[in-house]
């Protein structure tokens, strides 16, 4: 394995065990073992890939394949896959096996209420992580205000959300509001 | 009990089909066609099982759609079946995902191209806050809950403490707290 693919397979394997939450929930951890303690990308790259890796459909998860592949090729893509998917769903296997006797456990209630705050926290801090990525200053910020606002308000499909940004992101740009 | 309901076990043809068209169907968010094809399309689940099942797989770490196809593909074809699902829901989207990557690393020299993708990465941000705010409507309200969601924010967001601080100090004392208060009322 070349180097940037080891260093892809560790930080995902790593992440992947303590994956609580999902990958919206996640994007901190990935920002912080990409770009900070492995500097496979740039802020610019990483917020760009947060925004391609919605444009596919599928699970969110298919964000790691997306920073696999700008990293490292296919062999990061497919080395950052694993790494992500297989710790989980062998977890998953082990537990789909015994679910008979966990199903109404009162104990899985509780892990479930319990969690909930602590996925919404993981998920504001991955807003804001986006959107310090992305940048852009004050056009970038109010962009991103508009977007949340129009999501609570409307629950649309994302994708118009996406779209809508990139017709602003150009607008922007050549309005001069938004220095690339 | 499910388990004295006789339950025709799904084919491997069935499986891989079913969460091809899941992968393929889930633009902007894959609940809605693993319902549609799970639960009304393909009837392999009652809505009921549909919820037990979202349930167990959104507290399991990882993906939850990914942690379900591990699931239904071992309850039905053993461990062949939890590969199958699991290669076929990720087949079409890793394809397009491609697709997309090709796209934009051969036009990224446009300034057009950088500014859409500079837009969109902001307007994403702006998606996740506005689904954590949707979110945060079905956490219980009280004291606890916002102290355990502000210092998991507070945490990874703005000390950028590594995840595993999170699952091993808050998420416990967030469960234990739970299950205190339980016991006492």
């Amino acid at each position: 394995m070349s180097d940037d693919v080891s260093k892809l397979f560790w930080a995902f394997l790593s992440t992947a065990v303590f994956a609580i939450g999902g990958a919206s929930a996640l994007i901190p951890e990935f920002h912080r073992q990409i770009v900070d303690n492995y500097a496979l990308m740039t802020n610019a790259q990483f917020a760009s890939a947060v925004a391609l890796a919605q444009l596919a459909p599928g699970p969110n998860m298919l964000i790691v394949s997306f920073i696999g592949w700008q990293v490292a090729g296919l062999p990061g893509l497919l080395v950052s896959t694993f790494a992500i998917v297989g710790p989980p769903s062998l977890l998953a296997f082990g537990v789909g096996r015994v679910m008979g006797g966990v199903k109404d456990s009162p104990v899985l209630a509780a892990v479930k209420v319990s969690l909930a705050p602590i996925v919404v926290g993981m998920m504001v801090a991955s807003g804001l992580v986006t959107a310090q990525a992305a940048g852009h200053g004050l056009a970038g910020y109010a962009l991103t205000a508009a977007a949340g606002a129009f999501m609570l308000l409307f629950a649309r499909n994302p994708l118009w959300v996406i779209g809508a940004g990139a017709l602003l992101g150009i607008l922007a740009n050549r309005l001069g509001w938004m220095t690339l | 009990m499910d388990q004295l309901r006789v339950k025709p076990r799904l084919s491997l043809w069935n499986l891989a089909s079913g969460f091809l068209l899941i992968g393929l169907l889930g633009f902007g968010g894959i609940a809605a066609s693993a319902n549609y094809i799970m639960v009304d399309s393909r009837k392999w689940l009652t809505p009921r099982e549909f919820v037990e099942l979202f349930g167990i797989c959104s507290i399991l770490p990882g993906g939850n759609f990914l942690n379900a196809a591990t699931m239904i593909g071992d309850e039905n074809q053993g461990p062949w079946g939890s590969l199958t699902c699991l290669a076929s829901l990720l087949l079409a989207p890793l394809v397009i995902l491609l697709g997309i990557a090709l796209v934009y690393d051969h036009y990224s020299y446009l300034p057009d191209v950088r500014a859409a993708a500079s837009g969109a990465a902001s307007a994403a941000a702006g998606i996740i806050f506005g689904t954590a705010a949707r979110l945060s409507r079905g956490v219980e309200r009280n004291l606890m809950s916002a102290i355990f969601a502000a210092s998991s924010f507070i945490a990874i967001g703005v000390l950028r403490w590594p995840l595993w601080v999170i699952v091993a100090l808050i998420c416990p004392l967030a469960i234990g707290w739970t299950l205190y208060r339980g016991r006492r009322e």
